[in-house]
C-alpha cells in the first residue's frame, strides 16, 4: 500500500518536498491557497551578472517543472485545509480557498514559464490560449493521509506599516519584492511613475526587520544578499547607475562572502543610516532624509528607492496552528520539538520544511525540505 | 545494459562537528560507517559548542557506542579509485596503508578556528586572549568583577553569525561575572536564527557594541592596554585602557581540504570550502556522484544547518545505495573502440569524474556519467556519443529546424536544456516576440555543442548561429558554459581572419526563468544581423 502525504504550500519547500517525496514513491497531496504554484520565489529574478550570484531564483522554476509533471503528485490549487483530525492517520478536510485573489496580480506572480498552471479571469485581455478560468478551481474534499510536512512559508512586511517610508503613497518608492518582479518581467530598471531608466536608485535595509517597535526581533537573512545582488545586477546593466545602500549591519551574501562585498563596495555607496523621511520631489523624484555621523540632517535624491522588506511569520500561522494542533512561537514562527531535529514539529508525523519556522533563503529551503522529507520517511518506517 | 556491484559502506571524512552528525545520521540509515579522523581523537568545534552545549554529549557517546560506526583516528586518505557505488579508497591509519571499497563518500572536514592576533599586531599573553581562553576562565568562575574586556572581530575580513554568537555568549558569561565587556567590530552578523535577540540581551546586560569602519589601534604600555577606534555611528575617535583583550577565532576551511578536492576530483571555492560555489549542488553534491560534502567543508554554516546537511547527506546516500548489491543500469554513453586512439581528452575534460582506464582503454562509468556531452564535444576523433542525445539526433533536430525555416534572416540557437531551452519555452508560451527566423535546437548542456554543429549550421543556409548557455558559474556541469564561450572564442577569430564576420556566432547566457531577458538579447542579434 502506498504511504501518502500531504504537502502544504506549494512555494519552493513545498515544492521540493513534494518532489522529493514522490521520487521516494510516495504519493503526494499538494495543497495551494492561492492560485499558482512557486509562492514568492517564483516571482524572482535572475540576478546573474556577468556570472551567476548564486540566488538560486533558477531552481524554483525548474523544481515547478518537475513538480507539473509528475503524476504521482496531485495539486489542489485555490484549496486550503479546514479540518485535522489525527486518528493514527489524519483525516482531512479541504475547502475552496476563500482567500481574496486581485487578478492581474494572479497573472504576475503566476509561475508563467514551462508548463504552467494559467488562470485568470475571462475579462483579462491577453489571457493565454489554455488558460483556466479562476472561478473553476479549488476543491472541496476529502483526504486521508499518513503525514503532513507544513511548508506555508512567510509574508514578506507590509511597508505600509511605515508611513515615513511613502510606499504606495509615491510612485518611485518600491519594494524588494516590486523590483524582482520588475527585472524578471522587463530585465530593465524603471521608473514606475514615468517608465524612464532609473539613474539614481537607492536601497533601504532593515523594512520591517530587526525592529522592537514592529515586534520583528529577527534579522530576515535575505535582504542584504538579495538588495546587494540586485545593486550588482543594475550596476552590471547600466554601469553609470549611481547606487546607493542605507543600512544598519551588513550581512553575509552566500559562500565566497569576502570577495563578493569587497567587490561591490567599490561600487556601491553604503551609508550606514536608518532614513528618518523620505519624501517626493518634483518631477517624482524621491528624498531621502538621514542624518550623518554629526547629526547633521542631510538628503539625498534617487530617481528609484527600493525598500528591503523582510520577512515575518505567515499571517495564516495561527489560524494553521490552530487547525492542526500546533504551537506556534511568540515570534510567530513554528518551532522544531528538537533542537536536534529542525523538521519535527510539536505532534507527531507534522513536520515543518522551509521560513515556517524562520528566515531562510531559497537554498536553505530546498536543504530543509530535503531533510523534512527524510524525517516524514523515517517517521513512515522506510520505503525499501 | 551494465550490471554494477553497490557496496553499501560509506565513509566519512573529519572527525569535527559534520562528520560526527553525518556518520550518526548514516548509520540511523543502516549503513555501515567509517569515520576518519586525521587528528587523534573526534570532537566538536568551540564554535559550535556555545551554541548547543548539553546536547552534543548524548550524540558523541551514541556515535562512540554505535557498532556500526568504526572510528578510524591517525588516518588520511592517499588515494581514491572507481566511481559511485565501489570506490576504492586507500587509507593511511597510523602508517599502515589498507585499500577499502566504500558506496559513498561524505566530505565533512572540520573548521580550523584561528585567533586573529596578528591582525592587530599582537601575541598571546596572560591579558591578550583567544576565545578559548575567555571560556577557560568562564568554566573557572575566574574573579573578573571590574575588569574591562575588549573583544575584537576581523576587520581584514568579513566575521559571521557563528563567531558572533560565540563572541555575545562568551561577554554575556563575563557581564554575569561583572567585568565590563566591549565589542568592536565592522558590522554586526545578526543573520542566524536567535541572534538578533541574543544581540539585544547582551545590550541590556550592558555589553557596549561600538561600531568601526577602521581597524582600532591596540597599544601597549606594560600591562595597559590602549584601544582608540573611531566609533561609525557617533563619528567620534574613543580611547578605551583595557584589562584585556580578546581577539575572533577566524573560521577557516580545513587546511586538507585542496588536497583532498584533488584526490576525490571534486571542485572547491574561492575560500578553500568543498563544493563549487553553484547553487546547481544545493544541498550536499558536489560534481561527482557518491560524493558529498556536509557543514563545516562547504562553508561557514550556524549548527542549524549542519545537521539538515548531515540528514540530506544521509538521504542520498540511501537513495543511491539502497539496499546494495547487484545493480542492472541501462547505457547511456558509448566509445567507439576503433576510432579512440587513447589521448585522453575525455578523461581531462570530464567534469563529474566518470572517465578512467584500464590498461588502453577508456572506460566511461554510465552510472557516474551525469550526461552533459563535453567529452563527446571535445573527442578530436569523434569516438564517444550520448545515447539520449548522439551526434544523428542533433543534427537531425538542425535539418528539422533548416528545412521548415522560410523566414531570412534565419538564426540557429543551440539551447541548453537546463536554461536557454527553457527560456525560449517560456517565451513562446507567454508571446514574448522571439523572432520567427529564430529556431532552437535542444541539447544537453551548452558543452556538448560541436564546433561541427556550428559550421554545419551556417553551411546549411543559416545567417548565424547562438549557443544558449547558463551562466558562468551555474554549469550543471560546471564548465560546460566555459567550453562553449572557447569554442566560439576560436571560431570568431577564425571568421575574422578569413573575413566572414565574427558576429555570426555568439553565446548567449541566460537563465532559466528569464524569457524576457532571452527574448531582448536574440532581439538585438536579430538587429545587428539586418543591418
Amino acid at each position: 500500500m502506498k504511504k501518502r502525504v500531504l504537502v502544504l504550500g506549494g512555494g519552493i519547500a513545498g515544492l521540493s518536498a513534494a518532489f522529493e517525496l514522490s521520487k521516494r514513491g510516495i504519493e503526494v497531496d499538494l495543497v495551494e491557497k492561492s492560485c499558482y504554484l512557486g509562492g514568492l520565489a517564483i516571482g524572482f529574478t535572475c540576478k546573474a551578472t556577468n556570472k551567476c550570484q548564486q540566488c538560486g531564483a533558477c531552481l524554483v522554476e525548474e523544481t515547478l517543472r518537475d513538480v507539473v509533471r509528475d503524476p504521482n503528485i496531485n495539486i489542489y490549487l485555490k484549496t486550503e485545509v479546514e479540518e485535522v483530525k489525527k486518528n493514527g492517520k489524519f483525516k482531512v478536510k479541504l475547502k475552496k480557498s476563500s482567500a481574496q485573489m486581485a487578478y492581474s496580480k494572479v497573472l504576475k506572480g503566476f509561475s508563467k514559464y514551462n508548463e504552467p498552471y494559467f488562470v485568470s479571469m475571462t475579462h483579462e485581455r491577453d489571457v493565454p490560449k489554455d488558460a483556466v478560468n479562476i472561478e473553476n478551481l479549488g476543491v472541496n474534499a476529502h483526504i486521508e493521509v499518513d503525514a503532513i510536512i507544513l511548508a506555508t512559508g512567510f509574508s514578506p512586511f507590509n511597508p505600509i506599516l511605515r508611513p515615513t517610508y511613502g510606499y504606495t503613497v509615491w510612485k518611485n518608492i518600491i519594494t524588494g519584492l516590486d523590483m524582482e518582479h520588475m527585472l524578471k518581467d522587463n530585465a530593465k530598471v524603471l521608473r514606475p511613475s514615468d517608465g524612464k531608466e532609473a539613474k539614481k536608485v537607492a536601497f533601504i535595509q532593515c523594512v520591517g526587520s530587526r525592529s522592537k517597535e514592529f515586534n520583528t526581533l529577527w534579522c530576515s537573512e535575505v535582504c542584504c544578499p538579495y538588495a546587494l545582488r540586485m545593486a550588482s545586477l543594475v550596476k552590471h546593466k547600466v554601469p553609470d547607475t549611481d547606487v546607493w545602500v542605507f543600512f544598519i549591519d551588513i550581512q553575509n551574501v552566500g559562500k565566497e562572502t569576502k570577495a563578493f562585498l569587497s567587490d561591490i563596495r567599490s561600487k556601491v555607496k553604503f551609508v550606514n543610516a536608518v532614513p528618518i523621511d523620505i519624501f517626493c520631489g518634483e518631477n517624482d523624484v524621491i528624498k531621502v532624509y538621514y542624518k550623518d555621523q554629526q547629526e547633521n540632517r542631510k538628503f539625498e535624491e534617487f530617481d528609484l528607492v527600493v525598500l528591503s522588506i523582510g520577512i515575518t511569520p505567515n499571517l495564516d500561522n495561527k489560524k494553521l496552528a490552530h487547525i492542526i494542533g500546533l504551537e506556534v512561537g511568540d515570534d510567530g514562527f513554528f518551532r522544531s520539538k528538537s533542537y536536534l531535529n529542525p523538521c519535527l514539529a510539536s505532534k507527531d508525523g507534522v513536520f515543518l520544511a522551509g521560513t515556517v519556522t524562520g528566515p531562510k533563503n531559497i537554498l536553505d529551503s530546498i536543504s530543509h525540505a530535503k531533510s523534512a522529507v527524510s524525517e516524514t520517511l523515517t517517521y513512515l518506517g522506510g520505503t525499501k | 545494459m551494465i550490471d554494477l556491484n553497490i557496496n553499501t559502506k560509506v565513509l566519512v571524512i573529519g572527525g569535527g562537528t559534520s562528520g560526527i552528525f553525518s556518520a550518526y545520521k548514516v548509520a540511523k540509515q543502516g549503513y555501515p560507517v567509517w569515520l576518519l579522523d586525521q587528528n587523534q581523537g573526534i570532537g566538536f568545534e568551540p564554535c559550535y559548542t556555545a551554541e548547543v552545549e548539553g546536547y552534543f554529549d548524548d550524540v558523541l557517546a551514541e556515535v562512540k557506542r554505535d557498532g556500526n560506526i568504526k572510528i578510524v583516528e591517525n588516518s588520511r586518505i592517499k588515494r581514491v579509485k572507481g566511481t559511485a557505488g565501489d570506490y576504492k579508497v586507500l587509507i593511511d591509519i597510523e602508517g599502515k596503508s589498507v585499500e577499502v571499497s566504500f558506496g559513498a563518500i561524505i566530505a565533512a572536514t572540520p573548521y580550523e578556528l584561528k585567533p586573529i592576533f596578528e591582525e592587530f599586531g599582537l601575541t598571546p599573553s596572560s591579558n591578550i586572549f583567544s576565545l578559548g581562553d575567555v571560556e577557560k576562565l568562564l568554566n573557572e568562575s575566574s574573579d573578573v568583577s571590574g575588569k574591562i574586556f575588549v573583544f575584537l572581530t576581523t576587520f581584514e575580513g568579513e566575521s559571521n553569525p557563528v563567531s558572533f554568537r560565540r563572541i555575545l555568549k562568551d561577554a554575556i558569561g563575563l557581564r554575569n561575572l561583572n567585568a565590563r565587556v566591549y565589542i568592536i567590530t565592522k558590522n554586526v552578523k545578526a543573520a542566524s536564527s536567535g541572534l538578533e535577540k541574543l544581540i539585544l540581551q547582551a545590550k541590556e546586560k550592558g555589553v557596549f557594541i561600538i561600531k568601526s569602519e577602521d581597524k582600532p589601534q591596540v597599544d601597549l604600555d606594560g600591562s595597559d592596554i590602549n584601544i582608540s577606534v573611531t566609533d561609525t555611528i557617533v563619528g567620534e575617535k574613543i580611547k578605551i585602557l583595557s584589562d584585556v583583550v580578546v581577539v575572533e577565532d577566524k573560521i577557516c576551511s580545513n587546511s586538507a581540504n585542496q588536497e583532498l578536492a584533488s584526490l576525490l576530483k571534486i571542485h572547491s571555492d574561492l575560500c578553500g570550502f568543498l563544493q563549487a560555489n553553484n547553487v546547481r549542488r544545493v544541498p550536499v553534491f558536489t560534481n561527482r556522484k557518491g560524493i558529498f560534502v556536509v557543514g563545516s567543508a562547504v562553508g561557514i554554516k550556524p549548527f542549524y544547518y549542519v545537521l539538515l546537511d548531515a540528514t540530506n547527506a544521509a538521504f542520498e546516500v540511501e537513495a543511491l545505495l539502497g539496499n546494495g548489491g547487484k545493480k542492472r543500469i541501462e547505457e547511456t554513453i558509448s566509445i567507439d573502440r576503433d576510432k579512440c586512439v587513447r589521448c585522453l581528452t575525455c578523461y581531462r575534460v570530464c567534469p563529474h569524474g566518470a572517465i578512467s582506464w584500464c590498461k588502453d582503454r577508456i572506460i566511461i562509468s554510465s552510472f557516474a556519467c551525469e550526461g552533459c556531452g563535453i567529452c563527446a564535444a571535445e573527442c578530436p576523433m569523434n569516438a564517444i556519443q550520448l545515447k539520449q542525445y548522439s551526434d544523428d539526433d542533433i543534427k537531425k533536430q538542425l535539418y528539422e529546424a533548416i528545412s521548415f525555416t522560410k523566414e531570412k534572416p534565419l538564426v540557429i540557437g543551440f539551447c541548453c536544456q537546463n536554461s536557454a531551452y527553457e527560456a525560449t519555452k517560456g517565451a513562446e508560451k507567454l508571446g514574448l516576440g522571439l523572432p520567427d527566423g529564430f529556431k532552437v535546437v535542444k541539447v544537453p548542456c551548452a558543452g556538448k555543442v560541436d564546433v561541427d554543429y556550428l559550421l554545419e549550421a551556417l553551411v546549411k543556409g543559416a545567417d548565424a548561429v547562438v549557443i544558449g548557455a547558463c551562466h558562468n558559474g551555474n554549469c550543471k556541469s560546471e564548465k560546460g558554459n566555459i567550453f562553449a564561450g572557447y569554442r566560439v572564442e576560436n571560431l570568431k577569430k577564425l571568421f575574422d581572419d578569413i573575413g566572414v564576420g565574427s558576429d555570426k556566432v555568439e553565446v548567449v547566457n541566460v537563465a532559466s526563468n528569464m524569457s524576457m531577458d532571452f527574448v531582448l538579447k536574440i532581439n538585438e542579434m536579430f538587429q545587428r544581423i539586418e543591418r
